[in-house]
């Protein structure tokens, strides 16, 4: 990806992640938020991160933020958005600590050791790691290698190659997790039948 | 059998028990509450006798991310052992609780301590950041809907809301910080972590900002400074069984991790370990001051027991930060161990008195205390027990654990924090030493002698045997704790 | 700055612009008048009407007017009236409206419909040599290894346009259109996307251009009736494929809120839904955003599961006749290509016309119907066809 593009989708995503906080009106904070993450998807797709830019889209801004935007239409926003008086106090230390944090992990970051070296040096070894998946033998999936012999990388079949054979046992958890947290908005939210009744 | 397969029998169990209240609806508290509590002594007795065997291996598609040591072993037992008296405590609340469920219900209650155990249990032994991140969201996810549960008190909704947006941010600089150590170290194993830190050429800037943040993430979930303001309010407004869970269950979970990650950021030739050690020492002195001084205004019962929390919290930090004890020759991960083994008996016992008072209808506060003593002498002395054994009391459970602690800052020296590690344990004897004489004063308080089944009366009596068994005689508990060390040293020798 | 653009290639950049206002502009946008002339002639013809029959231009005989029909096709230009009408119209805004989302909201309902036509191919492949282009031209604007979650991260977007609309009209039917419209897609969105895992599972694929090429020579997904589609274990496959199918054409129905899902906009209970107060222009975006995204869901069930723009039995054909019927990476002829081309217009235009079918003879449902759909029956449903798929494909697996 040209570097012109690079600044672009930066711009988009903190630029609009600032007016997430600075918005007075909530719904427009809500549609900042998703506007950064599909910045934030753009810049997964420039890393060839195609899926992982795609589901950011798919499961963030087109279903998350659509649940939240959701939310906030039916409360009633208009105190919101009159706005009382700003917490100096909160506002400013707020920033101080979102700075230093920034430029120490800004600093911390060229510091790393691999911070020197350019994408173009260091480019994929497709074919090599394809002939490296054949040699896996009866495990290897044909359409990975397949793909990488042509020179694509197939992320989301890796992916997927590897969440369901390395780490099978931690995705069964994460699957009970999602139950345990289904039932327990259910449970909680479910409405009280003798209290529906006493009052009505 | 091996010892996952009494884990998954917990956590297949427990999803069973959903499915029943789910489908039938009908069913009746008691067979719940059987089911659970049976499901669970059976899954103790069985991994008593797994667990004994040395040879119990794990199945193919979990080597990689777990070893059973004994660490893990031990961690695995506390974890059954509260997860069965939680049970029963939650059996025992019923009554009072289902006033504030919606319709009435309890199921849930009985049912998700199990899925939350099973997650203790894969923490206990998991070998690298991805499984136990995994297992402590499960653990963590479920207290959030356990500590919400009594949903029709607004304490409780506020507290499961404090909880709720604070563990959400903690999990964040969890991962926030997993992901600047595999940047750094190249590597989600505790053994590839300590081994790429200790090589001089691994970046040290980079590792130490991960190192804070993963410690930061873990000290939301250990209620460490500056970390710690939601445990006050969380504990008073979760359920008493839930408080007793969070505070036992929960915090051990979380030090076993906390022990694992910070062995392996502290290892040997480490390059970032003077570093750590600064910031646990710090950090840990902190905690046993904001735990203990603030307690000292408090009136509710529970707020009061979660500040003692954090001051444990605190000792335990502390005793991580030092490392190896050479005068008690257990490891700091054993010293852990050993303090949470005595914390589990009295803090179940002062909530389990608690528990009594709230079902026979009074408050949570100190001067609801006033006149146990004559209402049910039996109660009152074993709560004295707990209590004394919170503050540290000599010939108490308590205390063991505190000497540990203290000799082992004074074997490396540390006297700052071992001023306020004083500090701290005298302010507790003062707080806790005024809900004592609370117990036995007699002013304002009704005669009528207090109902208790049987089954409180024989808890709370086996509960003080082991808190006064274990203070003076703790060797065996002790030696069990010493082993790993011996074991390490006679691998290193070879 | 010349730095920058040393390293664009032209011929691609020329190439993919061409391909984008090709597609998008001279292909989708002409359909969408086609689809509303479609829309009102069928309609009057299910309804045993006679419809619009009159439009053509004044005092010329184009547009096939009332006395110079054929087959019955007359009054051609309607939709064109319709398009002067919108713009000659009043725009009429609200003095309540929130200005900014009110204005943004028809904009977001367009724009991510037409987005998502990125990654259909539309035609095999044209051989441009005759105009200096040595490669042949692939016939798809972003050949993307993540085709059909693009769209449907692109297509989840469109839901804002809606719920803008209905929140920014401040007025009570917009508001519970808006309301209703979200909830639904998100209800529906879930088993449109678990619909079509089973077809990645069978292809083990996601790049839409080599799905499409694989049923070119092998059989349609569910018409395996040439190549390879003539084994055991394809047809064994197609029953979880017949399945995928329909809950995919269902929740595709109910994402493009189509009758008899089109409970945003239902007249009788919202007066119009979500534009209520929209006028002019700004209403007829709205309306060319939900013929645009029908468009596009019907290229999209065209591509996974009816072969894109392969012609049937073409390898059959090609051994008969021996001319080329299929196509071949690298030597398609440019006939074949633009053959293609037309082919997958024409199956678009059929699987439109089953839509409109649809919307004239089914009642809507009401509300809660809809939800428990949804939530009960459709996600569990395409949850198990997951499940089907796999075991049925650890006896006959993927190539």
């Amino acid at each position: 990806m040209p570097p012109l593009l690079f600044y672009l989708f930066v711009l988009i995503t903190l630029g609009f992640g600032l007016n997430v906080v600075i918005a007075r009106n909530p719904v427009t904070s809500a549609l900042s938020l998703a506007v950064s993450f599909v910045g934030l998807a753009s810049l997964f797709l420039s890393l060839d991160a195609y899926f992982i830019g795609v589901l950011q889209v798919l499961v963030y801004a087109g279903a998350v933020m659509v649940l939240f935007l959701f939310i906030i239409m039916l409360m009633d926003i208009k105190s919101e958005e009159a706005g009382g008086r700003a917490n100096m106090a909160a506002i400013i230390a707020g920033v101080v600590v979102a700075g230093i944090l920034s430029v120490q992990v800004a600093t911390i970051s060229g510091k790393l050791p691999f911070s020197d070296k350019s994408t173009e040096t260091a480019a994929l070894k497709l074919a090599e790691a394809g002939a490296q998946w054949e040699a896996k033998g009866k495990e290897n999936l044909p359409t990975i290698s397949r793909d990488l012999k042509a020179g694509e990388l197939p992320d989301a079949k890796l992916m997927g190659e590897t969440l369901f054979s390395k780490y099978a046992f931690h995705l069964q958890v994460v699957g009970l997790l999602l139950l345990v947290s289904t039932v327990g908005v259910v449970a909680l939210s479910k409405r009280d039948n003798k209290e529906a009744s006493s009052q009505s | 059998m091996s010892v996952f397969t009494i884990e998954a029998f917990l956590a297949i169990l427990g999803l069973v028990l959903l499915m029943i209240e789910a489908f039938a609806p009908d069913i009746s508290r008691r067979t719940l509450a059987a089911l659970s509590i049976g499901g669970t002594a059976l899954a103790l007795v069985l991994f008593f006798t797994v667990a004994s065997h040395e040879t119990s291996s794990l199945p193919a598609f979990v080597q990689p991310w777990m070893k059973l040591d004994s660490l893990a072993i031990f961690y695995k037992g506390l974890s059954l052992v509260i997860t069965l008296l939680v049970l029963w405590l939650m059996h025992e609340c019923a009554p009072y609780l289902s006033k504030y469920t919606v319709d009435g219900r309890l199921s849930e209650l009985f049912s998700l301590p199990l899925i939350v155990c099973a997650g203790m249990m894969w923490m206990a032994a998991a070998t690298d950041l991805v499984t136990v991140f995994v297992a402590l969201e499960l653990v963590t996810v479920s207290f959030y809907v356990l500590v919400a549960f009594a949903r029709k008190s607004n304490l409780a909704l506020e507290a499961g809301v404090k909880y709720l947006i604070l563990g959400a941010l903690s999990t964040g600089i969890l991962v926030f910080g997993i992901a600047w150590i595999y940047g750094a170290t190249g590597s989600l194993s505790f053994e590839g972590i300590s081994a790429a830190l200790a090589k001089p050429e691994t970046s040290k800037v980079p590792a130490l900002l991960g190192a804070a943040f993963l410690l930061a993430g873990l000290g939301f979930k250990v209620a460490a400074a500056p970390f710690q303001s939601w445990v006050p309010d969380v504990y008073q407004g979760a359920p008493i069984p839930v408080t007793t869970f969070l505070s036992v269950g929960s915090k051990a979970a979380g030090f076993v991790v906390l022990t694992r990650t910070v062995e392996a950021l502290i290892g040997e030739h480490s390059i970032i370990g003077p570093e750590v050690k600064a910031l646990l020492l710090v950090l840990g002195a902190l905690t046993v001051l904001l735990g203990s001084l603030p307690a000292i205004f408090q009136q509710s019962v529970k707020r009061l027991l979660g500040y003692s929390s954090i001051s444990h919290a605190g000792y335990l930090i502390l005793a991580l930060a030092c490392g190896d004890s050479i005068r008690t020759g257990m490891t700091s991960g054993g010293i852990v161990a050993f303090y949470l083994a005595t914390y589990l008996p009295m803090t179940v016992l002062a909530f389990l008195v608690l528990a009594v008072l709230r079902v026979n209808g009074q408050g949570e506060d100190i001067r609801d205390f006033r006149g146990l003593g004559k209402r049910s002498p039996l109660l009152a002395l074993a709560l004295t027990l707990a209590l004394a054994s919170l503050a540290g009391l000599p010939l108490t459970a308590g205390f063991m654990g505190k000497l540990f602690v203290f000799f082992s800052l004074v074997d490396h020296a540390y006297w700052g924090a071992l001023v306020c590690a004083t500090i701290g344990a005298a302010a507790g004897f003062y707080y806790y030493f005024r809900a004592i004489v609370a117990i036995y004063s007699t002013e304002g308080s009704s005669n009528e002698p207090l109902k208790l089944n049987i089954a409180s009366k024989v808890g709370a009596t086996v509960l003080a045997v082991v808190i006064v068994v274990l203070g003076v005689y703790p060797k065996p508990l002790q030696h069990t704790l010493t082993k790993p060390v011996e074991v390490a040293a006679k691998a290193s020798a070879h | 700055m010349a730095a920058i653009f040393a390293n664009i290639d032209l011929a691609f950049l020329i190439t993919a612009l061409v391909k984008i206002v090709g597609f998008t502009f001279m292909m989708i946008l002409p359909l969408v008048t086609v689809c509303v002339y479609l829309e009102r002639r069928f309609s009057a013809v299910i309804q045993d009407r006679v419809g619009p029959n009159r439009v053509g231009i004044p005092l010329t005989l184009f547009g096939f007017k009332k006395d110079l029909q054929i087959l019955g096709i007359g009054g051609l230009f309607q939709a064109a009236a319709d398009g002067v009408k919108f713009i000659l119209k009043e725009d009429f805004t609200p003095r309540s409206v929130n200005t900014f989302y009110y204005w943004l909201a028809p904009c977001l309902t367009v724009v991510p419909a037409l987005l998502t036509c990125a990654v259909l191919p539309f035609g095999s492949e044209l051989d441009l040599s005759l105009f200096g282009v040595v490669q042949p031209v692939k016939a798809v604007i972003a050949d993307l290894s993540v085709g059909p979650l693009y769209t449907f991260a692109i297509a989840s977007l469109g839901v804002y346009g809606i719920v803008l609309a209905g929140w920014s009209s401040n007025s009570k039917y917009p508001f519970l259109g808006g309301v209703r419209s979200s909830a639904q897609m998100i209800s529906y969105e879930i088993s449109l996307g678990l619909s079509i895992i089973p077809v990645f599972m069978v292809f083990g694929e996601m790049n839409l251009s080599k799905i499409t090429s694989f049923q070119d020579l092998n059989g349609w997904l569910i018409l395996p009736l040439w190549g390879e589609g003539l084994s055991v274990g394809r047809w064994v496959l197609w029953i979880p494929m017949m399945f995928s199918f329909i809950i995919f054409t269902v929740a595709m129905f109910a994402e493009t809120n189509r009758l008899p899902f089109d409970l945003a906009e239902c007249e009788t209970e919202l007066v119009g839904g979500y534009h209520t107060e929209y006028s002019s222009m700004k209403f007829a975006l709205f309306f060319m955003g939900e013929y645009a995204a029908m468009i596009i869901g019907s290229g999209m069930a065209v591509t996974l599961f009816l072969g894109g723009w392969s012609i049937p039995f073409g390898p059959v054909l090609t051994s008969l006749t021996g001319f080329q019927f299929h196509h071949v990476a690298g030597s398609t002829p440019l006939l074949l290509g633009l053959v293609h081309i037309g082919v997958f217009l024409a199956k678009v235009l059929c699987f439109i016309m089953f839509f409109i079918l649809i919307r004239w003879s089914l009642p809507r449902f009401r509300f809660d119907q809809l939800m428990k759909f949804g939530w009960l029956f459709m996600f569990e449903a395409a949850l198990l066809n997951v499940l089907l798929t796999a075991v049925l494909m650890i006896w006959f697996p993927l190539k």
